[in-house]
């Protein structure tokens, strides 16, 4: 009886030791720009420096293009066998210049996606573990630059200085004449206020853009340009959606109700 | 002395004249503008308030749904963001070979 304990708590070792590895194997993807040029040359590094028994494993690198429907061709494909010593493995491969039909980023910046991909396998035990990561090539990074810079910036200082001019004056108007007015709409007015300070908080998600669209045109790179998209996100959550949804309304209730 | 008589006489006479002359000019000037027009600047009272109003209620129509269709415009830019979602679900996952080689 004794024996079975010991052996299942052996085995339970031994799965769970192999789970924790799994999950902490830890592979880096390093491509030799973020954002790269369309007909460029680039290089991939991978790194894994925990494989253990390392000439027990081989491994594959593959470069696919995704294309914009979806489809997936392999560019490039590498493989060979680990040896004891740690190895930086590498992938060179030239991007296309881009076709018309693909990706624009918020419809400016014209982009195609690459996925850069390795396993490593082990010939003894059958354990693959994998990674994978997107590379964007765009057009010209300097029209990224400008885009972020200006056209982007522009558009949400913009709307920061509409919502400025539409909180400090526009609304408390709106309000009064909803009070004070020939017609009058007590309902109306008390919804104004209540929205307003929502509105703010719209507007500090706004100047959250702002602030990344700054760090962005000073440093560009794919992760500070997510972090557009991530600060984009945050601003089109739920909370603002419903904002704008009651502004919508208290703005249609305002010109029936309220003005003349 | 008589002299001096006449002339203090005639220079009473043209400053007269010209005096006359101005008054002319002013209410010349004046009946330019409408009656109503006239009578307001001169008791300080607003012009024209009904048609005021209805400029500004139009103004604040325009900008309230202005700054409506703006935010809503930045709501769009959410659609065209970069596919992070699938970096990170490759990121995370592990890759069965035959996981890995479906997903080429």
């Amino acid at each position: 009886m004794e024996k079975k304990i010991l052996i299942w708590a052996f085995l339970l070792f031994v799965g769970v030791g192999s789970f924790v590895f799994a999950l902490q194997t830890n592979i880096n993807i390093i491509p030799s720009y973020q954002i790269i040029e369309a007909g460029e040359e680039a290089s991939v590094i991978f790194e894994e420096d925990q494989l253990q028994n390392r000439n027990d494993w081989t491994y594959e690198m593959i470069i696919t293009k995704n294309k914009h429907n979806g489809e997936k061709t392999i560019i490039k494909k590498q493989n060979g066998t680990l040896t004891d010593a740690k190895e930086i493995l590498t992938i060179n491969f030239k991007t296309d210049t881009l076709p018309e039909n693909t990706e624009k980023w918020h419809g400016k910046i014209a982009n195609m996606k690459y996925t850069a991909s390795i396993y490593f396998s082990n010939t003894k035990t059958l354990d693959v573990v994998g990674m994978a990561k997107p590379i964007y090539v765009i057009n010209s990074r300097e029209k990224l630059k400008t885009y972020i810079s200006d056209d982007l910036k522009n558009k949400i200082n913009l709307v920061i200085g509409n919502v400025d001019t539409v909180t400090s004056t526009t609304i408390p108007q709106a309000i009064e004449e909803c009070k004070t007015g020939e017609k009058t709409d007590e309902e109306t007015a008390e919804k104004w206020e209540l929205l307003m300070p929502k509105l703010d908080n719209l507007k500090t998600d706004l100047e959250n853009i702002n602030t990344q669209i700054d760090l962005a045109a000073a440093d560009i790179t794919l992760q500070n340009c997510r972090n557009i998209d991530i600060a984009i996100g945050q601003y089109a959550s739920g909370e603002n959606k419903e904002t704008i949804n009651n502004y919508f309304k208290l703005t249609n209730q305002t010109i029936a109700r309220c003005l003349e | 002395m008589k002299k001096i008589i006449f002339f203090l006489i005639l220079l009473f006479f043209i400053s007269g004249c010209v005096q006359q002359q101005n008054n002319n000019n002013i209410s010349q000037q004046t009946s330019k503008y409408p009656k109503d027009f006239y009578q307001n600047t001169n008791n300080n009272t607003p012009v024209d308030t009904p048609s005021k109003f209805k400029n500004n209620a139009t103004d604040m129509e325009n900008k309230l749904n202005d700054l409506g269709v703006e935010l809503n415009n930045l709501m769009d830019l959410n659609n065209m963001s970069l596919d992070t979602q699938e970096e990170i679900e490759l990121n995370t996952k592990h890759l069965s070979k035959d996981s890995f080689e479906s997903d080429l």
